[in-house]
């Protein structure tokens, strides 16, 4: 996996760092100015040429990827065996490990109203482990609030890098649109998975029932047969409106069900943008499209 | 076919329930979670479309299964024709017994009888027929059975609507015992007697306030018929407060005053006051002036207290206020009037000599609360004459007497007059001849050796009776020194009262005209006897005294109803005038000593020729006991409470039981009872085949 855009780092890796500085790949000679580190000139090129000259190499850095996992109490809805929470935490816990393997220092935030778990982005032994562990958090909170989440991630990052935000989205989409600009601001590459129910995304409901807000508590009397239509509706707005706000913010933004098979899924989604990757002429890095979704 | 238990058949109703149920909304099973209802909006329940009954059949199957159910809960049965002779009925002999008793006049009381006894009325079918009694101590037939029997029923009706209009309730108290067993014995012996009554139901309605003073007494020894039945109307007052007043005496002490009576006030247990006041008022003055006694008396407890000082004579009745029924709220009682008396002392003597007879009358008659005696000594014997104002109630002579002193006594005595006469030493034999006009009377002093004693007492006389008794008739203390020996005739107008041991003569009562003479053969003094200064001196001249005004002491008290036997009231009730509260006024018949009319209470002002005096009348205290009577109580007394059916009402009974009987013999709801076991078997297997089959299938389940 690669990410689009170039991000800081210093460790050799596989991302391509702004910064001239040591590293295996070369990229230019550029004549030495007093001030300039020692360490850099080229010394065989003064032996050949008398001249003082530095050399520069295009450093390749790793990435410093961020996963933020919605475990609000709506993602412990699910209506087949499994929730979109368990759904989301496999995803998560797959991307981690992939990115661990690339030797990529991934963090990890969940949230429901608020941040609840902050780990930050490492790549060192046992971390791994950490991450896993901070994933078992049970679902919990009255509701899903982004704002708060994303206003907090922004404020804590300060470095740029890739941040997966996997949730369901069930939320209001007012403030999305600047909060999710707050990080691609900061220089984030932002990628957007949404995570889904197929009843929520189909409303196959058939008798009337008291519906229970799993979040609120809150009950209404609803005959799904009357209300299907303006359901799907509203949902597909609702839906609209988030692409809209990620393609604008130019973040990636893709929707799972959770009856989908996860790796399947994520397969899709990791050639899907190692296809955009190629466009855009960024360097292929993977070493095995299989290996994506062992986790 | 017909229904024993029709109203069951409301159980059908129980049909549409589960349609109802259906029909009215699908009820949620349960809460659905789901993870937001961003997207949801509330839509209200509906009726699901008829084409959502799924199981027609299941549905077909319960309904028939209450249907059998309620079918055969009413018991159907066929019925047959009958015949039932209603002609042969003879109706109902109702007696319809009004109260009239004093309690029946407290507020709202007497105005429920009228409406009551229409309505009754308006309850009885034509067959019946209707008498009207009305009692209080004792009952009257205001309308008889026969009278009224010929007459349309209308017109009885009204008849008897009207005469129930005059009744008034009385001032006597309630004898409830004697009513009912009177009336249930006359509709007894109706039924027995009268062809027309044969066969006739017999039933007895008591319109009563049904208080607990009423009297039972007769109940006790009488056995109630079987055939016949009280039903009992009560008529209530809405005021449950109830005070009232009474003496606590010894009615037969008629010498009792003021000081000696004590009042008691009773309060009614369902009385919701406890505070009352009694105070004097005057026949007149309904302002009085007199002092209130507030007097505090829990409901169902008694206060006994001392009468309030009677400050003005001529108060008569002493009034409870505080109290919501008024009827018993007055007590009367006859206003004292302090009765002058003089007594007339003719001859020679002195006051202030221990050995004259003068100086010991003044000490033996004093006065009291209701007399007022006065002793006057008179020496010429025109001071007697009848031109006085006051004429003298007793006059008491000695010595030797003139003629016109003897000529005047004796006309005194002849009028009624009362002489008491001393012969002493010295007495001319003449002196008693004209007085007692009798010349055969011989007078000479008797020899007596050392003293003699009084024998031989008539203690059956009134002057004597008061000794009669062991501890009194010792006169053998009183000792006699001298006497003067009697010789009288015998005659039927002259008694000897007491002899000496020597059979001497000692007290001698003539009857002379319409006055008495009494005749003293010693004198009281010193120089003759010991009489004055014994015991016995007082009673017995106090009972001459009595014997000479022929009235008695005493405030006498009566209850309403009852007989005054006016013997105590005056010795010689003769030509006596009684009037009453009212000032109607009653003449007592010649041999008469009775006066029954005590009618009203209040006080009756009685007079004869010579006197005149007060007697208080009041209500019966068992009349006030107000609280009402437990029927039980007449239960206990054997008597059936209930109500004759009417002949219609028979008839509807009649009918009733041969249904019973009919259905009793088809016994359909047996059958029913099966089909409908039969049928929910049917359902019980037909729904749990389709629940199987609908678990078997995953596309019903949701």
């Amino acid at each position: 996996m690669r990410a689009k855009v170039v991000v800081e780092g210093f460790f050799s890796g596989l991302h391509r760092s702004p910064f001239h500085g040591f590293s295996v790949e070369f990229s230019e000679y550029r004549q030495y100015s007093p001030g300039d580190d020692l360490r850099y000139l080229d010394w065989r090129l003064f032996a050949r040429s008398d001249r003082y000259y530095i050399k520069r190499f295009e450093d390749e850095t790793n990435l410093r990827c961020h996963l933020l996992v919605d475990l609000s109490q709506s993602m412990g809805y699910g209506s087949g065996d499994y929730n979109k929470a368990e759904y989301a935490r496999t995803a998560a816990a797959t991307l981690a490990y992939f990115l661990h393997r690339q030797r990529d220092a991934v963090g990890l935030f969940t949230f429901t109203e608020q941040v609840d778990q902050y780990l930050p982005a490492r790549y060192r032994t046992g971390h791994l482990q950490r991450l896993m562990a901070g994933l078992h958090t049970a679902v919990s909170g009255t509701g899903t609030d982004l704002t708060n989440p994303l206003e907090y991630v922004a404020s804590v990052l300060h470095k740029r890098g890739l941040i997966i935000l996997i949730s369901d989205l069930l939320a209001p989409v007012e403030l999305l649109s600047s909060r999710l600009n707050f990080l691609t601001s900061r220089g984030h590459e932002v990628v957007v998975m949404r995570v889904l129910d197929p009843e929520e995304v189909l409303f196959n409901f058939r008798d009337p029932a008291m519906f229970q807000d799993v979040e609120t508590s809150r009950d209404l009397y609803v005959d799904p047969q009357s209300v299907r239509t303006q359901y799907l509706q509203r949902f597909s707005e609702h839906e609209a409106q988030v692409k809209e706000i990620c393609a604008n913010l130019g973040v990636d933004f893709c929707r799972f069900t959770i009856d989908q098979p996860l790796e399947l899924a994520l397969f899709d989604f990791v050639n899907t943008r190692l296809q955009r990757g190629k466009k855009t002429g960024v360097r292929r890095f993977t070493r095995n499209p299989s290996q994506v979704g062992r986790s | 076919m017909s229904l024993l238990t029709p109203l069951y058949i409301a159980g059908l109703l129980g049909i549409s329930l589960p349609i109802i149920f259906h029909l009215i909304r699908r009820s949620p099973s349960g809460k659905m979670p789901f993870s937001s209802l961003m997207f949801l909006s509330p839509s209200p329940p509906r009726l699901t479309r008829r084409s959502r009954i799924d199981q027609w059949l299941l549905l077909l199957l319960r309904a028939l299964a209450l249907l059998l159910l309620a079918l055969a809960f009413s018991r159907p049965f066929l019925r047959k024709a009958a015949n039932f002779n209603i002609a042969g009925s003879r109706g109902r002999r109702v007696a319809i017994l009004v109260d009239t008793s004093a309690s029946m006049q407290r507020p709202g009381v007497w105005k429920q009888v009228a409406p009551e006894v229409t309505k009754l009325l308006k309850e009885l079918s034509p067959a019946d027929r209707v008498a009207l009694y009305s009692f209080d101590r004792r009952i009257t037939e205001v309308a008889g059975f026969d009278h009224n029997l010929h007459s349309n029923q209308q017109q009885r009706h009204t008849l008897l609507r009207n005469q129930v209009k005059q009744l008034t309730p009385s001032w006597f108290h309630t004898n409830l015992g004697l009513a009912l067993t009177t009336v249930a014995t006359e509709l007894e012996a109706l039924a027995d007697q009268d062809k027309v009554h044969l066969d006739a139901t017999l039933q007895v309605v008591l319109i009563s306030d049904l208080q607990q003073g009423a009297v039972l007494n007769h109940l006790e020894t009488f056995e109630w018929p079987d055939n016949v039945k009280l039903q009992i109307r009560p008529v209530q007052s809405s005021q449950k407060t109830n005070a009232s007043l009474h003496l606590v005496a010894d009615r037969s002490q008629t010498d009792q005053t003021d000081e000696n009576w004590r009042l008691r006030i009773d309060n009614a247990s369902e009385s919701s006051a406890e505070t009352y006041h009694v105070q004097w008022a005057g026949n007149q003055d309904s302002t009085t002036t007199a002092q209130p006694h507030s007097i505090y008396v829990l409901p169902g407890s008694s206060h006994v207290m001392r009468l309030p000082e009677r400050k003005t004579p001529s108060w008569d009745r002493l009034v409870l206020t505080g109290d919501k029924q008024p009827f018993d709220n007055t007590l009367f009682l006859a206003p004292h009037v302090q009765e002058s008396i003089e007594i007339a002392f003719l001859g020679a003597g002195s006051q202030k000599n221990p050995n004259d007879l003068l100086y010991y009358l003044n000490n033996v008659f004093s006065d009291d609360p209701l007399r007022k005696i006065s002793v006057t000594q008179v020496l010429q014997s025109r001071e007697l004459g009848s031109q006085r104002n006051r004429p003298f109630k007793l006059v008491i002579a000695h010595g030797n007497l003139n003629d016109e002193t003897t000529k005047t006594l004796r006309s005194y005595v002849s009028q009624g007059g009362h002489l008491l006469y001393v012969v002493q030493k010295g007495t001319e034999e003449k002196s008693l001849q004209n007085l007692l006009q009798d010349n055969q009377v011989r007078l000479q002093e008797a020899t007596v050796s050392n003293y003699t004693m009084l024998s031989d007492i008539d203690f059956s006389h009134p002057l004597f009776a008061p000794f009669a008794g062991t501890p009194f008739r010792d006169f053998k203390t009183i000792h006699f020194w001298h006497y003067r020996q009697l010789k009288l005739a015998p005659s039927k107008t002259r008694r000897v009262l007491a002899r000496f041991d020597s059979k001497d003569a000692a007290i001698i009562e003539e009857d002379l005209d319409l006055g008495k003479v009494w005749l003293m053969a010693s004198g009281w003094q010193p120089t003759d006897s010991q009489l004055a200064r014994s015991k016995k001196f007082l009673p017995l001249m106090v009972g001459i005294l009595e014997r000479a005004l022929g009235t008695l002491a005493g405030v006498p008290q009566y209850y309403v109803g009852e007989e005054v036997n006016c013997l105590t009231l005056d010795r010689q009730p003769k030509s006596m005038t009684i009037s009453n509260p009212q000032q109607d006024k009653f003449q007592l018949k010649k041999n008469e000593s009775t006066f029954k009319q005590t009618n009203l209470p209040g006080i009756y002002h009685w007079k004869t020729t010579k006197n005149n005096g007060f007697f208080a009348v009041n209500i019966v205290p068992s009349e006030s006991q107000t609280v009402a009577l437990d029927q039980s109580r007449l239960e206990q007394h054997g008597i059936q409470l209930g109500r004759q059916l009417s002949s219609e009402e028979e008839h509807e009974r009649d009918r009733q039981m041969r249904d019973l009987e009919l259905e009793n013999r088809q016994k359909f709801w047996q059958w029913l009872i099966a089909a409908a076991v039969v049928i929910v078997l049917c359902e019980t297997w037909l729904s749990g085949r389709l629940a199987r089959s609908h678990l078997n299938d995953p596309k019903d389940s949701s």
